[in-house]
Formats: C-alpha cells, sequence, structure tokens
C-alpha cells in the first residue's frame, strides 16, 4: 500500500468517525483539509469572508453527504468538489455576472504595460464565472462537459471561455 | 485561441500560487456549528480549546509564537496526537481491522480530552 493509500484510507476513518459524532476525527479532518479548501474557495469567490462561509459549509456538507464518499478514495478532489459546488450555487443566488457576460463586458484591465501585477490579482480581476471556469478546468482537472452541466451552458461555452480567459492572463501577466 | 500547451503553462502558474491559511477563527466557527448539527454527549469546554491549540500549531512559527493559548502543554499533547497519528497511519499501511484500530483511536480521543491541572496551577491560598 503506498503513501497516497495510506492517507486516503485515513481520511476515509476521519470522515466516517466525524459523521459519527467524532469530535476529535472532524477537527483532524479540518486539520489536514481547511487551507486547500479555504484556498480553493477564496480563488473563486475572492472575497475572504464569503470563503471562510463556504469552507465551513463544505466541511458540514462532507459529512452530510459522507455515504456518498467512496472509501479509500482521495478525499481532498472530493471536498474541493463540494467546495466548487458551493461557490458555484453561491454565485447563482446571488446573481453575480449572470451568465451572458462576456470577457470584453468588464473593459479588461487598467494594467499599463511593464507594469508587476501578480497573477493572483489578474485572476481576481476576471468576472467570477470566467475565473471558475479557467479554475476548474486548469487546476482542478474539471472537463468540458462538467462545467458546461454544472453551468447549464454548452461545451463550446466553456471551451471559448477558456481560451478567450487564457489569453488575456497570459497577455496580462507578460504585459 | 491559444494552445493547448499555452493553457498547460497557464495552469502550472496557477498551481504554483501560494496555499492560503485560513483564520484560526474559522475552525472556531465551523467546530461549533459541528457540534450543533451533531449534538454527541457534551465533553467539557476545555476539549475546545485543545484543539484549537492542536489547530494553532498548523500556523507559521511566528503565529505560533504570538499565540496566547499555546503553552508547553499543548505543544506536548500536540506532539502526541502525531505521533499517535503516524501509528494509526503505520497500522493502516499494514491492514488493521477497524477493532484492532479502535484502541488507537480511543487513545486519540483521550488525548484529546481535558488534562488535569498540575499542582502550580491550582489556585493557592495565603496565609496572612
Amino acid at each position: 500500500m503506498d503513501t497516497r493509500t495510506v492517507t486516503a484510507d485515513l481520511d476515509s476513518q476521519y470522515l466516517a468517525r466525524a459523521r459519527a459524532g467524532d469530535h476529535a476525527a472532524f477537527a483532524g479532518l479540518y486539520l489536514r483539509h481547511a487551507s486547500a479548501v479555504y484556498t480553493l474557495c477564496v480563488r473563486l469567490v475572492r472575497d475572504h469572508h464569503h470563503a471562510e462561509d463556504l469552507t465551513q459549509e463544505t466541511f458540514l456538507k462532507a459529512l452530510a453527504a459522507a455515504g456518498d464518499f467512496r472509501r479509500g478514495a482521495p478525499l481532498a478532489p472530493w471536498l474541493k468538489r463540494i467546495a466548487a459546488n458551493l461557490a458555484i450555487d453561491w454565485r447563482r443566488s446571488r446573481r453575480i455576472d449572470p451568465p451572458g457576460e462576456s470577457l470584453d463586458d468588464d473593459g479588461g484591465t487598467d494594467t499599463t504595460p511593464g507594469s508587476a501585477i501578480d497573477l493572483a490579482t489578474l485572476l481576481e480581476r476576471l468576472p467570477m464565472h470566467v475565473r471558475t471556469v479557467l479554475w476548474l478546468a486548469l487546476v482542478e482537472g474539471w472537463t468540458h462537459r462538467e462545467l458546461a452541466e454544472r453551468f447549464g451552458r454548452s461545451e463550446s461555452w466553456s471551451k471559448t471561455l477558456l481560451a478567450r480567459a487564457t489569453a488575456r492572463l497570459q497577455k496580462e501577466h507578460s504585459a | 485561441m491559444n494552445t493547448p500547451t499555452e493553457q498547460a503553462e497557464l495552469a502550472a502558474r496557477l498551481r504554483q500560487l501560494p496555499e492560503l491559511q485560513p483564520p484560526p477563527s474559522l475552525w472556531l466557527r465551523t467546530e461549533a456549528e459541528y457540534l450543533v448539527r451533531h449534538p454527541k454527549p457534551r465533553r467539557p469546554r476545555l476539549q475546545g480549546w485543545a484543539i484549537a491549540a492542536t489547530l494553532l500549531a498548523a500556523l507559521p512559527l511566528g503565529a505560533l509564537l504570538y499565540s496566547t493559548q499555546q503553552g508547553p502543554i499543548e505543544t506536548e499533547q500536540l506532539i502526541r496526537i502525531q505521533t499517535l497519528d503516524h501509528e494509526l497511519q503505520r497500522r493502516i499501511d499494514e491492514g488493521a481491522s477497524d477493532a484492532e484500530l479502535a484502541p488507537l483511536w480511543e487513545q486519540r480521543r483521550a488525548l484529546m480530552a481535558p488534562r488535569p491541572r498540575r499542582a502550580s496551577e491550582e489556585p493557592s491560598t495565603v496565609r496572612i
């Protein structure tokens, strides 16, 4: 059994015990994964307070949905998928940059050639749905089909959005 | 349109962005909500502080030094918990059953429980 399998098995035990009311197991689960979940939430919703709310809800929802988790599978991707879905629902419920808004609509960033703006800042300046598609596709490995289904759009919408966002970030980051 | 290579390059740069640490207060909030939704027999309040101390230990050393909740007792406790976690992982590696692991989980629970106060921590009586 390799280290990854052992870690996954330990995570499974933490999850099952936390769901059964084992306070220490819940703390262990949080300790191991809170940073990754919180980072994803910040990247998607940008606002740290909302990211905290989503992180908290992710862990509590994971316990409620623990029966759906396949024992021995890596827990981090499963937790992050819950977090991403919560973030997408959060955006939808607040009608933040509703579908239809394109990358061109926000007028772009106000960077001047040669200015040193880090990638995280450029990412934050993207509309939330663009940022979400970009991050989930490139970093979390979501497929275009998954993104299209989750956003209620077509795969070509997801591919186009990703291509344009990539071009924009590359252009502005190298400016 | 960009190429898959360009997207892969951007993906690599995005993955290099630093992981962010949630504020310690988030654990206390999450823990409180957990206890509301999983109302098991309540343990003494001190346990919450022991867990908070464990989480605080995950912060950078600088934050640890400035923490007022992280004393020598909690540090010792944290080391023992971590040692036990390694042992748990090793036993799982060996294919131990849930029943075989149960004593280790029990030990871990005991470690997370409040510790008796030391004599030096008891209130002392001053003779006048």
